[in-house]
């Protein structure tokens, strides 16, 4: 992924002579756009001027990108814009080298398309904006297919949401999403197992329905893992069954190696993954953790339909 | 000590260890099982089965690559339908395997040291048996 490019609200400078350097240096900036030398820009205008510049790479976005805006302090929100169009805004989350991509699934499949994505990101991305203390923002091709058809959202839109007020509807205002490490404070979010594996695994692919929507970690791992879903996956597959809740399978690789094959299912999304040794006893517990719930249940007579 | 006692004792050694067998990965085959309640004939050809496709089928060939190695994995873990089922090839014959069918609460890298020690006790009564013996043809289904 590319160095994030820093964002800073001008009003954080002080001089008005400053100012009207920055700004004229703005400008040249703005025009270098995309090039490394012009990594840093300084944006008048507060929180509206930053969500304005994020628009703006909205609207002048044609090819599928994933733009991913860091807080300076660890947390990350994402967004996925394509067509000059916003489709998706990803979950906020900690920064990690390895991070889960943009649940590859429209926000709604039935109503207007845009509601949604109004919502998300004048009730997510503009408070994320305003609580950050340092905003970075990089921009990547999306590891995952685009749906050429997904409607998403004009800029227009969200520029007419804004210029009339937008407030989050009272019965349904997003919540923040919690950080991981605080999920148990706030509401449960539905059971990610695929996700959370992946986000811990050294490289691995997140497959729905047996395709590859992701591939995320060391590249050399994940084209290998790509050449065992010709042949090895069906079997583990197989062998895991499509029980209610989360199966997985593991293979322990022999020593001296110390990886974990391992394919975790949850519902239509699998993942496929490698993982140190020492994971496994995390692996266990989150797939114990939103497993079956028959955990103590005897053994049926005859075993598992195979 | 017989490779029957040597399973029990290691069922025994597991908390919450249903089942415990021997099994011959290739030809689908239980050679010694020791189970806390019986279990019918599929039970075992199910288990066995879930066995031959980690750790003898095209996961095990396919996971070389994955690996970088010429070695199939000598253990596998499966979480199925609420409980746990652990699979440890044998060290020198690839097609032997220890299974065990344990509650979706145990310990699963103890239960795993536990059948890692179980095997090379195995190993050692297999090769202090006589040839004919040590073929282990007969089946000693739970108890």
């Amino acid at each position: 992924m590319p160095r994030p490019r820093p964002l800073r609200p001008a009003g954080r400078r002080t001089g008005a002579a400053e100012m009207a350097g920055l700004e004229r240096l703005n400008a040249a900036l703005a025009k270098l756009r995309g090039a490394e030398a012009a990594a840093e820009r300084t944006v008048p205008g507060g929180v509206d001027g930053i969500v304005e510049v994020l628009l703006t790479e909205i609207s002048e976005t044609i090819l599928p990108r994933e733009m991913t805006i860091g807080d300076g302090a660890g947390q990350e929100i994402r967004l996925l814009a394509a067509r000059r169009r916003l489709l998706r805004v990803g979950r906020t989350g900690p920064v990690t080298a390895d991070a889960a991509p943009i649940p590859a699934e429209p926000p709604e499949a039935t109503g207007d398309p845009a509601e949604p994505l109004i919502a998300a990101f004048h009730g997510r991305v503009r408070p994320f904006v305003a609580k950050a203390a340092e905003l970075s923002v990089a921009a990547s091709r999306p590891p995952y297919r685009v749906d050429p058809t997904e409607a998403g959202c004009s800029v227009e839109a969200l520029r007419a949401a804004a210029d009339r007020g937008w407030t989050a509807p009272a019965a349904s205002a997003p919540a923040p999403e919690p950080r991981p490490d605080q999920a148990g404070e706030t509401a449960t979010p539905p059971p990610d197992p695929v996700g959370t594996c992946l986000a811990r695994a050294t490289a691995g692919l997140r497959l729905r329905e047996g395709q590859i929507v992701a591939m995320q970690g060391d590249a050399e791992f994940a084209h290998r893992l790509t050449g065992f879903t010709g042949l090895g996956l069906g079997a583990m597959t197989k062998a895991a069954g499509d029980g209610p809740g989360t199966t997985c399978a593991i293979l322990r690789a022999p020593a001296p190696s110390n990886l974990l094959l391992v394919r975790v299912a949850h519902g239509r999304d699998a993942a496929l993954f490698l993982s140190p040794s020492e994971e496994l006893p995390a692996i266990l517990a989150l797939c114990r953790a939103t497993g079956p719930a028959a955990r103590s249940a005897p053994l049926d007579r005859a075993g598992s339909p195979d | 000590m017989p490779l029957t006692v040597t399973i029990q004792a290691l069922r025994r050694a597991i908390p919450d260890c249903r089942v415990i067998a021997f099994v011959d990965l290739s030809a689908r085959l239980v050679l010694r099982a020791e189970a806390e309640h019986s279990q019918p004939q599929e039970f075992y050809d199910a288990l066995c089965l879930r066995g031959a496709l980690l750790l003898g089928g095209q996961a095990a060939a396919a996971s070389t690559e994955v690996f970088g190695t010429d070695q199939a994995p000598p253990e596998a873990v499966l979480l199925h339908e609420g409980r746990f089922e652990l699979f440890v090839r044998a060290p020198r014959d690839p097609d032997e395997a220890l299974c065990a069918v344990i509650g979706g609460e145990a310990d699963i890298a103890a239960a795993l040291a536990a059948m890692r020690a179980t095997m090379a006790e195995i190993v050692e009564i297999v090769d202090a048996a006589p040839p004919a013996a040590a073929a282990g043809g007969s089946q000693d289904r739970g108890r």
